[in-house]
């Protein structure tokens, strides 16, 4: 199979993780935030240290990316509880910026050089590049849909859709917002960790400007474009918005004049998302696998 | 510590001649307009286009800006935000996001101003100023100026004005004032237009002042003037300028009285981060919702 | 019951399949000309680096041929835009690699961007030349990755030679961006600078989002300095000397290659950038008719002066161009064999090139060029083994 195929979909199965991770927190827990590039970050830079620092091997790595995003993530959520709307999506940028600025200086993470020579992961001394790498990310990335499937139909799930409509009315009803909030966040900075450690694998290298500003803008899109609060929408707009830019690679340099007004036409007409509940597109898909499923 | 202040005056009016822009548009509208950053630099290129092809000085070429960017802001309104009023809040920003990257990809353009910086050497016919210890260069002058200006009339608008008073009623409610007779869609394109014609204006201010226009010089407004908003009171004029001297003041006081401890974007963050904590609706602000 | 397909849907299909295959196609193989891969941000907030870069690539191609070509052949540059994104920069080495099957590739990028590519091209074992990246472990992925920009340890060196023995300065100021560039070449100078007679006295960084240098250069005010050593791209540049001039400040400034660009000079006030020395490689002033031929046809050609730049992605392409030559043959092996013998090459525009190390970094003497009358001239050469031996 074509290798820079495989590259591209590697990637976007990397996106998709983080799309998916956003929208635990932006679709269902309602708490907006463009700072999810920080987690990304930090998982990367977990699995940076532990292979090329500390020589631990997958998938030790890759735990500990996801614990570190993890926790960080849960006291995120703090500031969380006392701030909200858009002065929350204020915080979480600044959270982001903060966080890359402590890349950027501190010179146990490499500072302005970040770190290079992360091996590929190796699974019982074969090494997993190309072909195997993208089996490995799209393996996890479904099981992680699985198991946000699965955790949405759970009382916590429940309870975050509650938060998410309106946030006194919850408490009203003895939700414990806080612990829901925190939780929300802890298991979504988790996914981006691992989304992260991945991401870190596959270039071999961190830095210090792989995690800012403009890619937590990136996910958030991917999220908000494909339909937040939904399952698949993360996964069509990581899809599409991952994929774009080597789509359009014919245009060459008119590609993101078109990336733009593609996005900007793509969300004026499907204003829940691609994948909203009412949109098009969905009615589409349902239609067409209804059709398949009557077949004999 | 005089260079200190004059740069702290100087910075705090830049931000918020950007910020005051900014407030007015997401007051009414509650779109997170991170475009405004967009028009903030078409401002600059305008300004430049207009000086050096047209035989008039700095202050003709910055009006003509003012107009450009005002209108530009209008256009944007009826081309993407209209539609997506009563969407979720996401949709608007993507809109917003949307049209960002295509102004700055088409900026970037050779046609227009191409993938390096440009010049912008206008003379803006001031005086040095010396105020006991502080010193103005004109540069500096122009933007003191011009931000008093441009909060006068604001502030006129806003409070002297039915223009004004229908703005802050729309802010309020726009739909009950809609109900009530306010002329709404005339009211909405003439704040887009008079926040956007500001946003201009600190384009070409600030391109003057560092003598460089390029198609990404909003990368920073795009989140900068959101910090000075937001640490504002979201949707406060006042409160816009108060956060505007605020946080240029511990920007720039902890970058020199600090040196390079941390990038100065991050000690802003830091900042907004930690008085929200105290205060989560901002300096002035009123309580959301 | 037979199945209809509405046409809407297959027509839909259809219109995927050909997009996909469209831009996933493999082109098909031309064997008559010999393919170099290159790629570069061409959009995005760095495109004037990326498309100088592309313009000097483009030019040292069109120089091989007019020369003659290579092994019988005319060299194709195959290009593409990362767009400042890792990930499309792994991307592209990828599709470099495999289906534009390149005999050799060079990087147009920055460091962060070049490092993903490089171990592509390593494993691969595609030969390829980082222009102008700076990070020191880049030549450090392979035996297959070369360099033919300054090393930053040389280039850091040299400044401090220049403060030290040239302009007997012996308190100096740094001014670093916060990158790794920055840091590099704030690392070379550190290294050497008391070997030189220089005592740094303060370490000041910047980020690049920030347009106001105005509270570092008040620190430095207060200081007893007799030099500057600024870091920085040519808007950096420019935005150092006008608030220099601003603030007053009479203490000389040495700056490096990033400064080498007409840009610098269009930025900056009238009088800011008078009697600024930078380190960097290209000699304006050579007796090199390549350089003159060189910049006569960048001018011509681009409409705008040549800047360091274009001129390091001129030479990346001219030594593996030389390289093919001398080996004889499009393998990787013997390029790379090839490179390693190349001993004092003097056909490109920001040498002589006396060799390469054995990590791959080439060896070659730094030129310090002043800012006179609002023009580079030639202020020395340093090519002392003290410096240019460093890595």
């Amino acid at each position: 199979m074509d290798a820079y195929l495989i590259s591209v979909m590697t990637f976007i199965g990397i996106w998709i993780i983080m799309a998916m991770s956003l929208n635990l927190l932006v679709g269902y827990a309602g708490q907006v935030s463009i700072g999810h590039a920080a987690f990304f970050g930090i998982g990367g830079y977990t699995v940076a240290v532990a292979t090329v620092k500390m020589g631990l091997p997958f998938p030790i790595d890759l735990v500990l990316a996801a614990v570190v995003s993890g926790i960080l993530g849960g006291f995120l959520g703090l500031p969380a509880l006392r701030v909200r709307h858009d002065f929350l999506v204020l915080a979480t940028i600044g959270i982001n910026f903060i966080v890359v600025a402590v890349f950027q200086y501190t010179p146990a993470l490499g500072g302005a050089y970040g770190i290079v020579g992360i091996p590929p992961i190796a699974i019982a001394g074969v090494e997993l590049l190309g072909l195997g790498m993208l089996l490995l990310v799209a393996a996890i990335a479904v099981a992680l849909f699985v198991l946000k499937a699965l955790l949405l139909k759970t009382w916590f799930g429940v309870r975050l859709i509650a938060i998410r409509e309106d946030e006194d009315a919850a408490a009203a009803i003895g939700i414990n917002v806080a612990s829901t909030k925190i939780w929300a966040f802890v298991l979504a900075c988790g996914g981006a960790g691992i989304a992260g450690a991945l991401y870190a694998r596959q270039l071999g290298s961190v830095f210090p400007e792989n995690f800012g500003f403009v890619e937590s803008v990136t996910v958030l899109t991917m999220v908000v474009l494909g339909g937040a609060g939904t399952l698949i929408g993360p996964v069509i707009g990581a899809i599409i918005l991952g994929g774009l830019p080597e789509y359009l690679r014919f245009l060459h340099e008119w590609r993101y004049v078109i990336y733009g007004l593609l996005l900007t036409v793509l969300v004026i007409f499907e204003r829940d998302g691609l994948m909203g509940p009412e949109s098009r597109l969905r009615a589409l898909l349902t239609r067409l696998l209804r059709r398949a499923a009557a077949e004999p | 510590m005089a260079e200190t202040i004059t740069n702290i005056v100087v910075t705090g009016c830049l931000y918020t001649l950007i910020a005051m822009g900014l407030t007015m548009v997401y007051g009414m509208l509650r779109v997170l307009h991170i475009v405004h950053a967009g028009v903030f630099a078409v401002g600059a290129a305008v300004g430049l286009v207009v000086f050096q092809t047209l035989p008039v000085g700095f202050w003709p070429a910055l009006f003509a800006a003012m107009l450009a960017s005002g209108a530009l802001g209008v256009a944007i309104y009826h081309i993407g935000y209209r539609w997506v009023l009563d969407a979720p809040r996401g949709t608007p920003l993507l809109v917003s996001i949307g049209l960002f990257i295509t102004l700055q990809s088409l900026l970037e353009k050779p046609f227009l101003l191409g993938a390096y910086a440009s010049a912008f050497d206008a003379p803006v016919g001031l005086p040095r100023v010396q105020l006991g210890a502080l010193a103005f260069t004109p540069a500096q002058l122009a933007i003191v100026l011009s931000t008093v200006a441009a909060s006068g009339v604001v502030w006129l608008v806003l409070n002297r004005t039915r223009l004004g008073l229908s703005w802050r009623a729309l802010s309020e409610d726009m739909n009950m004032a809609r109900s009530l007779g306010v002329a709404t869609q005339r009211a909405v394109a003439l704040n887009m237009f008079l926040g956007s014609a500001m946003a201009g204006m600190a384009g070409v201010l600030v391109a003057v002042y560092e003598n460089a226009v390029s198609a990404h010089m909003g990368e920073v407004v795009a989140y900068k003037a959101f910090v000075v908003v937001v640490l504002g009171g979201l949707g406060s004029v006042l409160g816009a300028a108060v956060a505007a001297f605020v946080l240029a003041a511990f920007e720039i006081g902890i970058s020199t009285y600090l040196g390079g401890l941390f990038p100065r974007d991050a000690i802003g963050f830091a900042v907004l981060i930690v008085i929200l904590l105290f205060m989560p609706t901002g300096l002035l602000g009123r309580r959301f919702d | 019951m037979s199945i209809t397909i509405e046409r809407r849907t297959l027509l839909r299909g259809l219109g995927v399949a050909a997009l996909c295959a469209v831009t996933f196609a493999s082109p098909a193989r031309a064997d008559d000309t010999i393919k170099i891969g290159f790629f570069s941000p061409q959009t995005g907030f760095a495109a004037s680096d990326g498309i100088a870069a592309l313009h000097g690539a483009t030019l040292a191609v069109q120089f091989a041929n007019e020369d003659g070509g290579v092994m019988g052949k005319k060299l194709e540059l195959v290009s593409y835009d990362d767009a400042s994104a890792p990930d499309q920069a792994a991307n592209v080495a990828q599709k470099l690699t495999q289906s534009d099957r390149v005999v050799a590739a060079v990087s147009g990028s920055y460091s962060f961007l070049t490092r993903p590519a490089a171990a592509i091209f390593q494993r691969a074992k595609v030969p390829m030349v980082a222009a102008y990246a700076v990070h020191p472990q880049i030549t450090a992925t392979g035996n297959y990755i070369f360099r033919t920009g300054v090393p930053s340890a040389v280039e850091g060196a040299a400044a401090a030679w220049t403060a030290g023995k040239l302009m007997k300065a012996k308190n100096v100021a740094l001014v670093t961006m916060d990158n790794d560039a920055g840091a590099a070449l704030a690392d070379g100078f550190k290294k050497v600078a008391k070997d030189f007679g220089v005592n740094v006295v303060t370490e000041e960084k910047y980020s690049l989002k920030d347009k106001d240098l105005r509270p570092i250069l008040t620190r430095i005010k207060g200081m007893n300095v007799d030099a500057i050593y600024a870091n920085g791209f040519y808007a950096q540049a420019a935005l150092l000397v006008n608030q220099i001039q601003e603030l007053g400040i009479k203490t000389p400034v040495i700056g490096m290659e990033g400064f080498d660009s007409p840009k610098f000079f269009e930025l900056s006030k009238p009088g800011a950038a008078e009697g600024v020395r930078i380190t960097t490689a290209l000699d304006r002033g050579s007796s090199n008719p390549l350089v003159q031929k060189f910049l006569a046809e960048y001018k011509s050609q681009f409409g705008q002066p040549a800047d360091m730049v274009g001129a390091s992605s001129f030479d990346a392409v001219a030594v593996l161009a030389e390289a093919i030559k001398r080996a004889g043959s499009t393998d990787a092996d013997a390029i790379v064999k090839a490179l390693h013998g190349i001993k004092d090459m003097t056909n490109v525009t920001t040498g002589p090139f006396v060799g390469f190390t054995e990590g791959g970094d080439v060896i070659k003497p730094v030129v310090v060029q002043e800012v006179k009358n609002g023009a580079w001239v030639s202020y020395a050469v340093i090519d002392d083994p003290a410096v240019m031996n460093l890595h």
